[in-house]
């Protein structure tokens, strides 16, 4: 159960813990189907109304203006970034979000606006368990991707084959099941596809090629949606998809069985989200010891369980974007169009021991240090003006009660294991000397033995 | 009773791949004991065009009214090439024969996006594959050094990594100082050996970071107070570098960077502040180790993700550009000068310099003739040549 929580949801809430040891049938199949079915979702918490702006149109203004502006547009950014962030930790719907998170990562992007980022991520909150296909279209005219994959520049006569290709290597085929040739003539099929003066998706007929084409060996004046259509009649999208998907909640490869069962039902359901997610669910190999507590949560998801553990709640963002910089994951700025590391890749000599500082720095107000003089382009980074802000502790304040009211009257001792119990995988716990070691320490009460246990090495595991 | 930690150790598998077959690792010849390289990353890319001057070249001064050096300005190195007038110690260096620039710097199909060109950088792809693992990261790898790369920065950058790297990252002795002082990571580092795979990798980091904490910080500590260097970031990170090389630290690579070459707007006066800093810390950082009989074995390579428009833009800038130079400084380099061919400012691509070196070209000849790691050129494919360094 804890283990369905940690990798289709985000972790187990102490509610849901206590809950558990009273009754101990768990039906995670019908977990997952009840929210796959779910159609309503809460729309993002955003004080400020996102503007349609690009900066072009502010090339006309005073500089004064000009920086006033993008200085608002990217607190609006930050502002989307906490609301989903906040989301991911208070909804009813976990599945919904945790896979948004993962379309993030399949279609990653850097939206260059507000309006685009918000645009773009209700797109993918919309369609995350629904149908790949309608999902696939959609993004391919987002105005946050055609302009992220220079779409802009791709015209009749002087093609642009960044979007065509990225399409096929990394959103549906995969490396090695198309030709050089095959993204030459589809991107051609894409001219003209652009972002329009109403800030949406145009096809601009004058620099569209509308001539024969040959794809996938056949010759006709395709057009960007019949490509698209055509790299879905393709198993190998399906595999290539599904088994991402696989590795997404598994941690690791499916098998191959496990993995042409995927496919197959991908494939013959359409391109349904759902099916997939359940057999993933359902099989063997998702409850086995090889798979169970051995990844790490990636740098979001370990913000969520903290505003989740902790009941976090502060006047502003910049913490979560404080601790996002840190750990090496910013949503929205993922590094490239291939998307983010995932498992031990996330993990390195700077960001470990500051994963292990996290929960000090939010409950006990030990310093969190965050540099950002480093960056490299002035106005592209969110974290620019963060530098040193975390003297005593960042900035947000935990509310533990419901804990103390669970653990409070316990020892010491049978506290830590009992929090240890709520928030670690079981099969790290069967094996755990370390909180007995680590006992000695001088972290008192109930809130000593939350950071405690928060600061080991195994809550980052799921 | 000896647990899985002694084990690894007593056995040399701690720290490495456990998972990578042993054909893929390669021996490093104690001849490379003394090298060291020390990497400058100008980040934000530098204007390259304005740093090594074609002085002569009537298309430059048409390009750049306002941004062009004259030239009365430029220090001239030959009847064709100069250095930006900040770049006055750097133009002593060049007549020491201790400086190679490399000109027409890059690589095919250029990305104008920092993130992707400092990818591309990184990694030493091609620039249509991605990949998480760094060009150093993946020599690291293969080192029997316990700490053979060490990044002054808050983050590993993507160059200094790889799935079984050995790199660390300290921002300032400071964050050795607060590794150190953190008793709940001493303790984890300290602790039994875990017998759960992932859970294992982690304790078995955090071991590495402290020992890498306390191993260098025992190597400063020892150490007297060092040469005075400029006092701003970069100088700093310089004067730690120098610090940890003349204690004789066994890491043989170190990453620095400095920031904000970004100059799209007003650049006159902010490049030459940036470049008069880079000049000065490196020719204290040269000097240093001069004194210290260590310059002949380092090399320090300079490098940025980029150059710039060839052409000036209506804010007094510079935009995104392509090719560049590559810098490299040594009192051990068996061809100094100036390398390879200026890339002509006549025939562009969409405004921007063609390369004629590909960068990947002095990545394998650092790789194979100054750290001498025999099979590192294995990385870069069969199109890939190799400088002399």
């Amino acid at each position: 159960m804890k283990h369905y929580y940690a990798r289709f949801e985000f972790g187990l809430s102490l509610k849901d813990f206590l809950e558990f040891k009273k009754s101990d049938s768990f039906d995670a199949s019908a977990r997952l189907r009840k929210q796959i079915k779910a159609r309503d979702y809460n729309s993002l918490r955003i004080s400020k109304t996102t503007t349609p702006l690009r900066f072009k149109e502010m090339m006309g203004m005073e500089k004064s203006d000009r920086k006033a502006m993008i200085d608002i547009d990217r607190k609006v950014v930050i502002e989307i970034n906490g609301a989903w962030i906040s989301e991911m930790a208070t909804t009813s719907n976990p599945l919904r979000e945790k896979m948004s998170l993962f379309w993030h990562d399949h279609f990653a992007c850097k939206p260059k606006t507000s309006y685009m980022t918000s645009s773009y991520l209700e797109l993918l909150r919309k369609e995350a368990l629904g149908n790949f296909r309608s999902l696939l279209h959609g993004v391919a005219k987002e105005p946050a991707m055609l302009l992220y994959l220079n779409n802009q520049q791709n015209r009749k006569g002087h093609p642009n084959e960044n979007f065509a290709r990225e399409v096929m290597e990394l959103f549906t085929l995969g490396i090695g099941n198309y030709s050089e040739q095959d993204i030459k003539e589809s991107a051609r099929a894409f001219t003209g596809w652009s972002v329009g003066p109403d800030k949406h998706f145009r096809l601009n007929e004058r620099q569209h090629d509308s001539n024969t084409k040959i794809f996938f060996g056949e010759a006709k004046n395709w057009t960007g949606e019949e490509v698209i259509d055509r790299i879905l009649e393709e198993k190998a999208t399906a595999a290539y998809v599904s088994g991402k998907m696989a590795r997404y909640f598994l941690g690791r490869p499916p098998s191959q069985a496990l993995h042409s069962n995927l496919t197959k039902i991908f494939y013959e359901s359409d391109y349904e989200v759902g099916p997939v997610i359940l057999a993933i669910a359902d099989s063997d190999e998702f409850r086995s010891e090889e798979i169970i507590g051995q990844d790490i949560l990636s740098p979001v998801e370990l913000l969520v369980r903290l505003e989740r553990d902790f009941h976090l709640s502060a006047t502003d963002n910049l913490y979560r974007i404080a601790i996002q910089k840190g750990l090496g994951q910013i949503l929205f700025q993922p590094p490239n169009v291939a998307g983010w590391p995932s498992g031990k890749g996330w993990i390195d000599a700077s960001t470990l021991p500051i994963r292990l500082s996290l929960a000090r720095a939010l409950l006990l107000k030990n310093d969190y240090e965050v540099r950002t003089n480093k960056s490299f382009a002035q106005g592209e980074d969110l974290t620019e003006n963060l530098s040193g802000r975390f003297k005593k502790g960042l900035h947000a304040e935990a509310n533990i009660l419901d804990i103390e009211k669970a653990f409070g009257q316990l020892s010491y001792s049978d506290k830590t294991m009992q929090i240890a119990n709520w928030l670690i995988p079981e099969t790290v716990l069967a094996e755990n000397q370390m909180i007995e070691e680590i006992k000695l320490l001088d972290f008192k009460g109930t809130k000593g033995a939350l950071a405690l246990i928060a600061s080991l090495p195994e809550y980052q595991l799921k | 009773m000896q647990n899985r930690r002694d084990f690894l150790k007593t056995t040399g598998l701690a720290g490495t791949a456990l998972t990578i077959p042993n054909l893929f690792r390669f021996s490093v010849p104690s001849a490379f004991a003394g090298k060291r390289l020390v990497v400058v990353q100008l980040s934000g890319g530098n204007d390259w065009l304005n740093t090594v001057i074609p002085y002569r070249n009537d298309i430059y001064y048409k390009s750049r009214p306002r941004l062009a050096m004259s030239q009365t300005e430029v220090i001239k190195l030959t009847d064709e090439i100069g250095l930006h007038p900040s770049l006055s110690s750097l133009k002593a260096v060049f007549d020491l024969e201790e400086m190679a620039i490399f000109q027409g710097v890059g690589y095919p199909d250029p990305n104008r996006s920092h993130f992707r060109s400092m990818d591309i950088w990184h990694t030493a792809t091609d620039g249509k594959s991605y990949s998480d693992q760094g060009w150093l990261g993946h020599w690291s790898e293969k080192c029997t050094e316990k700490f053979p790369s060490l990044e002054i920065n808050d983050n590993l950058s993507l160059a200094m990594k790889a799935d079984q790297g050995k790199s660390l990252a300290i921002s300032n002795l400071n964050g050795i100082k607060r590794i150190k002082d953190d008793r709940l990571l001493q303790a984890i580092a300290h602790s039994k050996e875990h017998d759960h795979n992932m859970a294992s990798y982690l304790y078995q980091t955090a071991t590495r970071v402290t020992e890498g904490a306390d191993y260098l910080s025992s190597l400063i500590r020892s150490n007297s107070k060092g040469a005075s260097y400029p006092s701003n970031g970069f100088g700093s990170d310089l004067r730690i570098v120098a610090k940890l090389m003349k204690a004789e630290a066994e890491t043989k690579v170190f990453y620095t960077s400095i920031a904000g070459f970004d100059t799209h707007a007003n650049q006159r006066g902010r490049h030459e502040r940036l470049l008069k800093n880079v000049d000065e810390s490196l020719w204290a950082f040269r000097n240093d180790l001069k004194e210290a009989n260590l310059w002949d074995d380092t090399l320090v390579m300079v490098f940025s993700e980029f150059g710039r428009r060839v052409t000036q833009n209506a804010g007094g800038g510079t935009d995104h550009g392509t090719a560049g130079n590559l810098l490299l400084l040594s009192g051990g380099l068996k061809k100094p000068g100036l390398r390879g061919k200026i890339p002509s400012l006549e025939n562009l691509d969409q405004g921007d310099l063609i390369f004629n070196t590909d960068f990947r070209d002095v990545y394998s000849g650092i790789l194979s003739h100054w750290l001498k790691s025999p099979n590192a050129t294995d990385i870069f494919g069969a199109n890939i040549g190799t400088a002399v360094i």
